[in-house]
């Protein structure tokens, strides 16, 4: 039999050097030296910045294990690289959002690590806790009933499972996160009653492995009409509390609402 | 900046997706032109093949004011572009998940 030739893409050296870097190099005890490598890079040059960028958005390419290294690197970039770090930050949240727009199953591992580094961008500070829960309520809001998240679907159980995985410990530190969490967890609850029941014992397992390592006394609801019930609660008690503090009640038309 | 949190408005920062991804950035500046006073940043991102015939480019645009960008997002949400295949590509216009502008650092890198 004829032998296949395996072709392979013949990269610019400096290309096959930042990803030799960032996929095979980093680790634990080449931290440092990988930031110090990146750094002397030459930024002036459009074409390797464009080609870091591109790196780090694609970041399902770097070991699982290596998601918060990653992130510590850019977060060491930022300090003199901001506007590339900006821009890489950027891509990732916009990759979720396509994703969610696509909903293509062979990249359900991909989204998943995606999902896991938003939250060590996180736990380096580089995104704020409002993207963090933004993101998670798109993932229990955006499409859900129509084809992209249909009932019978549970992906977007484990995104939100991943995100908790990695950045979830700290929203159980003060009194604002906490409550954040607590809501979020009561909007989650009701979307996990929208789901077909009962949940696959794979995304039942992974929920209940995320809860766990909240260490966060969250009771789950028995049934959707408890779930919902939940929801008018909070809803209703946020609304008399703006009402004592004597914002208008009915917000104005955000300019995400306009596209709907 | 500062002067954007006195008016509690700091969501200034505003993406437009979905842009077809053969678009130069000469053409959609000019498509931009009559809001070019609104804002002052621009960062055009071409579009990548990270997701197979899937891919976009899009613009980050920072604007100036609350209004300004309440102009901006209702005229342009859904505008179409057309190539000369007829391929139709409609824009969306949402607040960027990342409100953060870069802090330009001054230094050089002195390693």
């Amino acid at each position: 039999p004829e032998n296949k030739k395996v072709t392979r893409k013949v990269r610019p050296p400096l290309h096959e050097f930042i990803r030799f870097l960032l996929y095979k190099y980093l680790a634990e005890d080449t931290l440092k030296d990988v930031l110090r490598k990146l750094r002397k890079c030459p930024w002036s040059d459009e074409v390797f910045v464009k080609y870091l960028e591109s790196c780090f958005v694609r970041i399902w390419k770097v070991k699982e294990a290596n998601l918060s290294l990653a992130a510590s690197l850019l977060a060491g970039l930022s300090l003199v690289h901001d506007d590339v770090v900006v821009r890489i930050v950027d891509g990732v949240l916009e990759d979720i959002r396509l994703n969610m727009e696509m909903n293509r199953a062979e990249f359900s591992q991909r989204r998943i690590s995606t999902a896991r580094f938003l939250g060590e961008l996180y736990n380096f500070e580089l995104v704020k806790t409002t993207v963090v829960f933004n993101t998670m309520y798109s993932f229990i809001r955006f499409g859900t009933g129509s084809q992209l998240d249909p009932p019978d679907n549970y992906f977007r159980i484990k995104l939100v499972c991943a995100v908790l995985d990695t950045c979830g410990e700290f929203f159980c530190k003060g009194k604002d996160n906490r409550k954040r969490l607590e809501a979020f967890l009561t909007y989650f609850q009701r979307y996990l009653w929208s789901k077909i029941q009962p949940l696959p014992v794979d995304t039942s397992i992974t929920l209940h492995d995320t809860l766990k390592q909240l260490k966060f006394d969250v009771e789950l609801v028995g049934s959707a009409e408890e779930a919902e019930q939940a929801v008018r609660d909070l809803e209703a008690a946020y609304e008399s509390q703006l009402r004592t503090v004597g914002i208008v009640a009915d917000a104005a038309p955000g300019i995400n609402d306009s596209m709907q | 900046r500062h002067e954007r949190k006195r008016r509690g408005q700091t969501e200034l920062r505003v993406v437009v997706r979905h842009l077809p991804p053969l678009l130069p950035e000469e053409i959609l500046l000019r498509v931009l032109a009559p809001y070019r006073d609104d804002f002052e940043d621009f960062n055009f991102v071409v579009a990548e093949e990270i997701l197979p015939q899937f891919h976009f480019s899009r613009a980050y645009l920072n604007f100036k004011t609350h209004e300004g960008m309440m102009r901006f997002a209702q005229a342009f949400n859904g505008h179409l572009f057309r190539n000369k295949k007829g391929e139709e590509h409609r824009a969306i216009v949402e607040l960027a998940p990342l409100q953060r502008v870069p802090k330009m650092s001054r230094r050089r890198d002195k390693l």
